[in-house]
């Protein structure tokens, strides 16, 4: 599993939420490599641009989704 | 096995355990969760189904209670899955219903598998492969 991005989306996560909620991006190593609202756009692009990788591809959640009772 | 550490996503005063996992659909692909020990069941976003190149309704139907108290409609598939160096096959539930911000990794093929430890105090959560005898 590509560790790099993983741990760069955890380190980031506060930004990802301030500047993407509710929408899904992909990250490869330390780089969001594309934003939308269509999971499988956003994914077919990254890996259009990084064949070789398995990018990350996260739903980021709006701020209100976070204090949540599941 | 050394455990699998996960540290937590934080948003000012709030700490998430969310983990990514990978599922194989058309080929390996990487899926963000939200570890719910609460859920009988792991549940994706449909729109995580169309990117894996899954028909959800191909799935087995199951009626399951959310946070609301209303039912949903989810469909059961048995996917492989990649957590950390291990490859497993589990049950993954898709729905069009699912109303929060998140994928779910519920109990079902996972909590069975290994221990869960959620360390609130040092935000990290920790699996340890359970030893079967």
């Amino acid at each position: 599993m590509e560790v790099k991005s993983q741990e760069w989306i955890t380190k980031n996560f506060e930004m990802l939420v301030d500047e993407y909620p509710s929408k899904y991006i992909a990250v490869v190593n330390d780089k969001v490599v594309s934003v939308g609202t269509s999971a499988k756009d956003v994914e077919e692009k990254a890996r259009k641009e990084y064949p070789t990788k398995i990018p990350s591809v996260i739903l980021i959640p709006k701020k209100e989704d976070l204090a949540c009772l599941l | 096995m050394p455990s699998l550490k996960f540290r937590y996503s934080v948003y000012r005063d709030i700490s998430v355990p969310i983990i990514p996992v990978q599922l194989e659909g058309d080929g390996w692909h990487e899926v963000w969760t939200y570890v719910d020990s609460g859920a009988s069941y792991s549940i994706l976003k449909v729109q995580e189904a169309e990117r894996l190149g899954i028909d959800i309704y191909s799935g087995k139907e199951q009626m399951i209670t959310v946070g609301d108290g209303s039912l949903i409609p989810v469909y059961l598939h048995k996917l492989n899955v990649r957590l950390g160096e291990r490859e497993f096959e589990a049950t993954i539930g898709f729905s069009d219903r699912l109303g929060i911000g998140f994928n779910i990794l519920g109990r079902k093929d996972f909590f069975d598998r290994f221990v869960f430890c959620f360390d609130d105090y040092h935000r990290e959560l920790s699996l340890t492969e359970i030893e079967k005898v």
